[in-house]
Formats: C-alpha cells, sequence, structure tokens
C-alpha cells in the first residue's frame, strides 16, 4: 500500500483524483491539501510514500512547495500533477526536484501508473516532457557548450534528426512546416559546424541529448 | 623767357664749375708729381751712391792680394833679372785679365814703373814716374789707398788701387802696385737715365763722372784763380780750363740753367772720397710732362664729351621747358572749363546742395536747394543756414552739429527740420564734408540735404503696425500657450487613463485568464475523471452508456483545449510563473506551430525585470508577430531578447516585403501605436525601421531597474 500525499487547491479535483488513486487498490490517499503550506504540514504529519502536487496553489506556489519538500524530505518522490502542458513548467519542475509529470487530463489514464514508477524510484515523464527536459538538461549542465548557441526549437529539431525521424514527421510533431524544418536543419549544421545527419547525430550521443 | 634765361644762366655756371674743378684737379695732381718725382730722385742719388762706393772699392782686395805675391817682390828685388820682371808682368797680366781692369803696373820705391800689363802698348807705363800722384805717395809710405784721376798717360779716367809691396824682413815697402780700373764703364752702366742729369763731382766742383759728356772736367761753379791753379798742379783733371756748366744753385734742392729751366737737385757725398759728392739732376719740365701728358690723352676727348653733353642737355631741357610751359597753359583753360562744368553741375543737380564757411553763412546753394524751400538766391546767400532750421534744429546744429563737423570733417544723415518760405516744414537728411584749403584747415562745407518728410511719415505708420502686430502676436502667443497647456494636461490625463486602461486591461485579462484556466479547466479535469470513471465502470455492464462516456470524455477534452487556449491568448500563465524568456520561447513557437513561419528566439542570459516591463516587452512581441502575420508576408522571423549595460534591448525581425512609414495600412498603423504607447508607459523607446522589399525591424529598449524588480 503507497500512501499518498495529494495536494491540488480544488477539492473537485482532489475528490476525483482520490477515486482514481484508491480504486487501483494498491494505493491510498492518506492526506489532502489545499495549497504548498499545508501540504509541507501534512507531508510532516503523516510521512507519505509519494507527494502528488500542482503546481499552480495559491500562498505557496507549487515550485516552491517541492523545494521545500525535498530540503526536508529528499527520500521522498513528487510527481506533479498540473494543468499546464508547456515543456517550460516541465524542465522548471523537475529542476525543482520533482520526479514525474504528468498533466490532469491524462490523470484517469496515468495517475497510478505514475505514482507507481516515481514510487520505485523511476521518473515518470510524458513524451513531450521527455524531451523538453533532456533538451534544457544537455543545454544548461555543461559550462560554455556549442549548444548555448541552439534555440530551444533548434535544440528540438536536432534531438528529432538525431533520434533518425524524417523532416515531414518532425513537422507533424512540432505543427511546423516541412520547409521550415528544413531551415532548422541547415542552421543547425551552420552553427555547429557540421555536414551531415551522421555527424549531427554524434554530436547529439556526445552531448547527452539522446542516448547512444 | 624768364625759364630760358635761367637755364642759360645755369649751363654757364656749369662750365665755370667744370672748369674751376679740372684746374684745382690739375695742380693737386702736379703737386702730386712733383713730390714723386723728389722722392723718386733721393732714391736714384741713394743707388747711385751705392752703387759708385761699390764699383769704387771692387778693387782694394785684388791689390792687396797682387802685392802679396812672390813674383812682384822678386821683381822689385832683382830689377834687373829680365826673368824676375818676366815673371811679375805675367802676374800683371793675369790679374788685368781676371779682373777685366784697364792695367796693372807696379813701381819701385821711386815711383819708376818697373812692370805692367800695358808694356806692350803704346802707351806703356814702363819707365814712366807717377811720384806725384797722392796713391803712389800713400802706398809708398804704407798705406794703401784709391783714387780717381785722369790718366796722364792714356788720357783715360779711371780708378786707381794702390798697395804696397814688402819684402818679407823689411818693414817699409819696396815698391807699389797699382790697379787701374776703366770709369766709362761704370758711367755707362749706371748713368743711363734719360731724363736725369747724373754728375760725380770732387772737392773743387769738377764734373769726373756724367751722363753729360759735354760737361766733364767742367765745374759746377764758377772757379777762381786759386782754385783752378790747385787743380792743374794735382794733374788729376788734365790742363783744364774746368769752365762752369751754366747750371746755378737756387737753395738745397732746386737749380736754374742759363735758358730759365728748372731743375729738381738732389746731393749725396761719396764716402770712400772725402769731398767728393753724386749730384742728381732732374729737369722741371720733365717731370711735368710725365703727368700732363697721360692727363692730355685722356681728359681731351673727355672735356670734348662733357662739352657735347652740356649742349645736347641745355638744348632738352629747353625743348622740355616749352612743352611744360604750352601743357600748363592747356591745363589752366582746362580747368577753369571743369570749373565752369562743376558750378553748372553743383547748381543743376536735382538735389539739395549747399555750402556753408566757417562762420556757417551761405556761401552757395543748388537751384533745387532753393526751388524745395522757395527762395532765391540772393534772399539766402550769405545768410545763416540755421535761420532756416526749426528752433531745436538751429539749437541742435549750433550747439552740437556744426562744430563738431569743422572738427572732424564730415558728417552724415543728420536729422534737421528746414522751414519753407510759406512756412511748412520739411524733415531731412544732411549729410556733408568739408573742403579744406592746402593748409588742411577747413573752409566751407559741401553738404546734402535729403528730404526725408514723406519716408518718415512712412515709418511711423510702419512703426506704428508694428507695435500693433505685436500686441496681436503676444495675445496670440499667451492664447496658444493657454491651448497647449490645456492640450497637455489633456494629453497626460488620458496618457494617465490610457496606462491605466492597459493596467487594468492586463489585470483583467490575467483573472479571466486564471479563472478560465484554473478554475474552469480544473474543473473539466475534475468532469473527465468522472466520464473516464464513468466509463470505465460501465464497460461491462452497460456497453452503449460507455461509449457515450468516452464520446463525453472526448468533448471535455476539446473543451479543456478551446478553454487553454483561449486563457493563455489572454494573458499565458507561464509570463506570471516563469517569467519573460519562457513566455517568449512559448510565444515564438506557438506563432510557429500557428502561421508556418519560421521563427528563431535567441536570449542572453534571462534578466530579472518588472511585472510591467515583462508585460509590456511581450505584448510589444505578440502585436509584432501578429503584424507580421497579418502583413508582411514573411518567410522567416527572428526574436531576440538580450540586456546591454543595463538597457533591456528587444528586437523582432522579418524578412517580409516591409513597408513606407508614410504609408500604413489603419490596422497596422494602430498596432504600432499601441506598440509605442506600451513603451513608453514604461519608459522605453520603440523603433521601426522598414522600407519596400527589406523587410521591417521593431526595436524596443527600456532601461531596467534590477533593484526594484517585482
Amino acid at each position: 500500500m503507497i500512501k499518498v500525499l495529494l495536494a491540488d487547491d480544488h477539492s473537485i479535483v482532489r475528490a476525483g483524483l482520490r477515486r482514481i488513486i484508491e480504486e487501483s487498490g494498491e494505493m491510498g490517499v492518506i492526506a489532502e491539501a489545499a495549497d504548498g503550506r499545508e501540504a509541507l504540514r501534512k507531508a510532516h504529519e503523516h510521512l507519505p510514500d509519494v507527494a502528488v502536487i500542482d503546481i499552480s496553489m495559491p500562498s505557496c506556489d507549487g515550485l516552491e512547495a517541492i523545494r521545500l519538500l525535498r530540503n526536508d524530505y529528499p527520500q521522498l518522490p513528487i510527481l506533479v500533477l498540473t494543468m499546464h502542458e508547456e515543456g517550460q513548467y516541465v524542465v522548471r519542475a523537475i529542476e525543482a526536484g520533482a520526479m514525474g509529470y504528468i498533466t490532469k487530463q491524462s490523470a484517469p489514464e496515468q495517475l497510478v501508473k505514475a505514482i507507481c514508477k516515481v514510487h520505485g524510484g523511476h521518473r515518470y515523464l510524458t513524451d513531450e516532457a521527455a524531451e523538453a527536459l533532456a533538451l534544457r538538461v544537455a543545454k544548461g549542465s555543461q559550462g560554455r557548450s556549442p549548444l548555448d548557441t541552439l534555440s530551444m526549437r533548434e535544440l528540438q529539431v536536432l534531438r528529432r534528426l538525431a533520434l533518425g525521424n524524417t523532416n515531414r514527421e518532425i513537422a507533424r510533431a512540432y505543427h511546423i512546416s516541412i520547409k521550415t524544418v528544413d531551415t532548422y536543419r541547415s542552421r543547425i549544421l551552420k552553427k555547429l559546424e557540421l555536414r551531415n545527419n551522421a555527424e549531427l547525430s554524434r554530436f547529439a550521443i556526445q552531448h547527452g541529448l539522446i542516448e547512444p | 623767357m624768364k625759364l630760358r634765361l635761367i637755364l642759360l644762366v645755369l649751363s654757364l655756371v656749369a662750365v665755370l664749375s667744370a672748369a674751376t674743378g679740372g684746374f684745382l684737379y690739375y695742380d693737386a695732381l702736379r703737386t702730386d708729381a712733383v713730390e714723386e718725382a723728389e722722392r723718386q730722385s733721393l732714391e736714384r742719388v741713394r743707388t747711385l751712391k751705392k752703387s759708385f762706393s761699390a764699383f769704387l772699392s771692387e778693387n782694394i782686395k785684388p791689390v792687396r792680394s797682387l802685392a802679396g805675391l812672390e813674383q812682384l817682390r822678386h821683381g822689385l828685388a832683382e830689377p834687373d833679372d829680365a826673368a824676375a820682371l818676366e815673371g811679375a808682368n805675367r802676374i800683371l797680366d793675369h790679374f788685368n785679365r781676371t779682373l777685366d781692369t784697364e792695367v796693372c803696373y807696379l813701381m819701385d820705391r821711386r815711383g819708376q814703373t818697373i812692370a805692367s800689363s800695358n808694356r806692350m802698348d803704346d802707351d806703356s807705363f814702363v819707365g814712366e814716374n807717377f811720384a806725384f800722384r797722392p796713391y803712389f805717395q800713400s802706398a809708398v809710405q804704407g798705406r794703401p789707398a784709391t783714387y780717381l784721376a785722369l790718366g796722364t798717360t792714356s788720357g783715360r779716367r779711371g780708378a786707381y788701387y794702390s798697395h804696397p809691396v814688402r819684402a818679407d824682413d823689411r818693414p817699409e815697402p819696396i815698391g807699389v802696385v797699382v790697379i787701374k780700373a776703366s770709369i766709362e764703364l761704370i758711367e755707362r752702366e749706371l748713368v743711363s737715365g734719360q731724363d736725369e742729369i747724373v754728375l760725380v763731382t770732387d772737392p773743387h766742383g769738377v764734373v769726373f763722372i756724367s751722363n753729360q759728356t759735354q760737361w766733364l772736367y767742367h765745374s759746377i761753379q764758377e772757379l777762381s784763380d786759386d782754385g783752378r791753379d790747385q787743380i792743374a798742379r794735382s794733374l788729376q783733371f788734365g790742363e783744364g780750363p774746368w769752365n762752369w756748366i751754366g747750371i746755378r744753385m737756387e737753395g738745397e734742392r732746386h737749380a736754374v740753367d742759363l735758358q730759365g729751366n728748372g731743375y729738381l737737385v738732389q746731393r749725396a757725398a761719396l764716402d770712400p772720397y772725402p769731398g767728393w759728392n753724386v749730384i742728381h739732376l732732374r729737369s722741371l719740365a720733365a717731370i711735368a710732362r710725365t703727368f700732363s701728358d697721360p692727363l692730355i690723352r685722356i681728359a681731351g676727348p673727355s672735356i670734348l664729351a662733357l662739352c657735347i653733353l652740356i649742349g645736347g642737355s641745355v638744348f632738352f631741357l629747353y625743348r622740355k621747358a616749352s612743352g611744360d610751359i604750352f601743357r600748363r597753359q592747356a591745363a589752366e583753360a582746362a580747368l577753369r572749363e571743369s570749373e565752369e562744368r562743376y558750378r553748372s553741375l553743383y547748381h543743376h543737380t536735382p538735389a539739395m546742395l549747399h555750402s556753408i564757411d566757417t562762420n556757417g553763412r551761405l556761401v552757395s546753394v543748388s537751384d533745387y536747394w532753393l526751388e524745395n524751400l522757395g527762395y532765391t538766391r540772393d534772399e539766402v546767400i550769405g545768410r545763416k543756414l540755421t535761420d532756416f532750421f526749426t528752433d531745436s534744429s538751429r539749437r541742435y546744429a549750433e550747439e552740437t552739429v556744426i562744430p563738431g563737423f569743422f572738427q572732424t570733417g564730415f558728417c552724415k544723415d543728420i536729422p534737421y527740420r528746414f522751414v519753407k518760405k510759406n512756412g511748412d516744414i520739411i524733415d531731412i537728411l544732411l549729410s556733408a564734408v568739408s573742403d579744406r584749403a592746402t593748409a588742411g584747415r577747413p573752409v566751407r562745407s559741401l553738404a546734402v540735404s535729403i528730404d526725408v518728410t514723406e519716408r518718415k511719415r512712412a515709418e511711423e505708420a510702419l512703426q506704428q503696425a508694428q507695435q500693433e502686430l505685436q500686441r496681436h502676436s503676444q495675445d496670440l502667443e499667451r492664447q496658444v500657450r493657454k491651448r497647449t497647456e490645456e492640450v497637455t494636461s489633456i494629453l497626460k490625463q488620458l496618457r494617465r487613463l490610457s496606462g491605466s486602461i492597459m493596467d487594468s486591461q492586463e489585470k483583467e485579462r490575467k483573472a479571466v485568464a486564471r479563472e478560465l484556466h484554473d478554475e474552469l479547466g480544473q474543473l473539466l479535469t475534475a468532469l473527465r475523471m468522472d466520464s473516464v470513471w464513468l466509463r470505465d465502470r460501465l464497460k461491462e455492464t452497460d456497453a452503449k452508456a460507455s461509449e457515450r462516456a468516452l464520446t463525453m470524455c472526448t468533448l471535455i477534452d476539446k473543451t479543456i483545449d478551446g478553454v487553454r487556449s483561449m486563457a493563455i491568448r489572454l494573458r499565458p500563465g507561464v509570463l506570471d510563473t516563469l517569467g519573460l524568456v519562457d513566455a517568449l520561447e512559448w510565444a515564438t513557437s506557438d506563432f510557429e506551430k500557428r502561421t508556418s513561419i519560421t521563427c528563431f528566439f535567441n536570449h542572453g542570459p534571462a534578466p530579472i525585470i518588472k511585472d510591467t516591463l515583462a508585460t509590456a516587452a511581450y505584448r510589444i512581441t505578440q502585436e509584432a508577430l501578429t503584424n507580421i502575420a497579418r502583413h508582411a508576408g514573411a518567410n522567416r522571423v527572428d526574436v531576440s531578447l538580450g540586456v546591454e549595460s543595463g538597457v533591456l534591448n528587444l528586437v523582432v525581425s522579418d524578412d517580409g516585403r516591409g513597408f513606407d512609414p508614410q504609408h500604413l495600412a489603419e490596422s497596422f498603423g494602430l498596432g504600432l501605436a499601441g506598440m509605442r504607447e506600451r513603451a513608453s508607459l514604461v519608459g522605453g523607446s520603440l523603433e521601426v525601421q522598414s522600407g519596400q522589399r527589406m523587410g521591417t525591424q521593431v526595436r524596443f529598449r527600456v532601461a531596467i531597474d534590477p533593484e526594484g524588480s517585482d
């Protein structure tokens, strides 16, 4: 039985989530909190196995709450559950110390799986979130890197190209035109002084953008 | 006529001066020449004396050598031994030849000649007795001697050098040896000058050597009978009669001959012969010739040339003077004519001209002056100028202008008022210069007056109009200032209003977006959870209802997407929670997604900036991107954000068709105005650069205040 702390400022949402969690039979909500501060207090009182936290909450926002929880309970896995789909939030949440990130929309399908995963000490991220994180980490981790010269979108395209995606696939994934993808590609090659996709793949592996 | 006389006198004076100058010059030259000649004579006489002295001592040493020779002693000791005499004769011959003398001979103690170099000649001395000769008498007593005399045997003049010949064991001489040298040679050599007369005289004054052979054995003075006897007795100079040469000494330096010719005299004692003299005479006429000849040769043509020059000059000057006189007469006529013309010009010039003397009285006026003031000339000439002035003008003129004028010599544009004969008053401007006498003292003025009555009236009117205008313009300015203040205050209010409207709009949007996203969105997600639950629950029991729940779920998903996108367009939550860089990153990728226009976002380190600044930057970017999507037809957009020395720099540029800033589409212009408004509300600036087919660049710059970030 996994003990879950649920922090969300909407009681209806909390109720929905609680039902999803408890119906799984493997875990139970031992405490609920309506904001960051309360989440801290409840964590202190109940010592949960996993904390599920919304990012946008009043009084003490989710990111701050994550940082504080990580500080007090370094071993406590935190799963972020949020309305926000934007990659920028994912990066901030992981930077703050979250182990997983899912949207509320996908909660019925993924929440239980995600809790299990983070409880097992693994990351849980959607594809988009994983990608955003990989790029940001790659860009931010290595001091002065050639990656610094690339924009976020260029990094995305670089990663996809390195993974072997076609221009069409990339265009579809980011809702941009094939021509734009091509423009990005030539821009990336020029910036990194590379000649072709093979060199581009090697570069991506070297800089930790993709697994070898 | 007078001028010609003057010229004549002047030329005479010139000739006279030239003559006097010439004479004085000649005299000076002559004196110089005489002095020079005296100096030369002195020099000459010294040279002669030295030469004679040298000549007369020439054979003293040879005769001593000769006297010491053994052969002569032998000859004297053995007078009868022919071999001994021959030996003596050979020695004498050898000496005579070597020394180039006239004769060498040997005498015994009695004066008898026993051997001689001329023993073979007709006038041989051998056997002759010369005991009477002083040179013998001296030598036989042991003293060598020299002597000048005319030979008694040869009849030729000579210098005799005698020396005693002694035997080895006896002090008294056993004979005398004599060398006689010819005088003629030295006479020819030394006394060669033409202008000069050289005389060598004995103590009696008898000429023994001279270049004037006719005077030889004559005396330079009348001899007394006593003197004549003495000379005859000595047999020194033949038999006489030693007449006077006819030149009388006058003082030490001058002499005159019987014809009256003057001579310059220098004399010097011939030292080896006491009482003998060297006398040098030089003809004064010859001296005069030495300088007058070249003078006449040079001066003759010069004097002729001078005469011609003077004559020519007189002629030329005479011609010149005649021309000058003619020209002067013509000039006087022209001057008279010019004066007449000037007077006519003065009177008829259509300007008010007048002249006053130093007393201020009118001496002349022009016709126009009279015409303007209505007077006749007789009424004004001789009257004071100030009589025609108004009282105030008169005071001004007499106290200030006129005294100053006669000092400085001019005045310009002095405003006066004239009173016409009919009593009218006219305004004039008077300018004048003073006419000066040759001494520089002003004698009268030349003045011109310009009638400015009309002009003055016009000026007054103009001035009045200008004052009026100024008053109006001041009024106008005041009103404009007032209106400007009003408008400015309204503008300020409007600006405030616009700021607050924007502010509240942002707040409103933020609130609505939050409401939509957080409240409605959350509710919808909760609803979705329920519908999923329903679907799962009914899957087994009621497949139809489960399907319905799935449809509901899909519908809810769509609704959530719609709500989210609505909220995000109103105001992206990223901007508030994550900041400007993340917001722009999202906005540019969203733009790319929506428009298919490639959009690059570049940024430096994320700046910490105020919320209002971030909002402004975000909205400006959003507006610029909207404009690009609507109007630019661009393929590519570059958004860059950076901070440089405290200034936030946001640039949005595209490669689209650009626009002419003068002709903007209304919506585009409004968008631009909105951007500007936002920029100025946060104290920043917005520049838009664009041109046909050059793309557009929007640049927003604002100073950030890192302290006050909120």
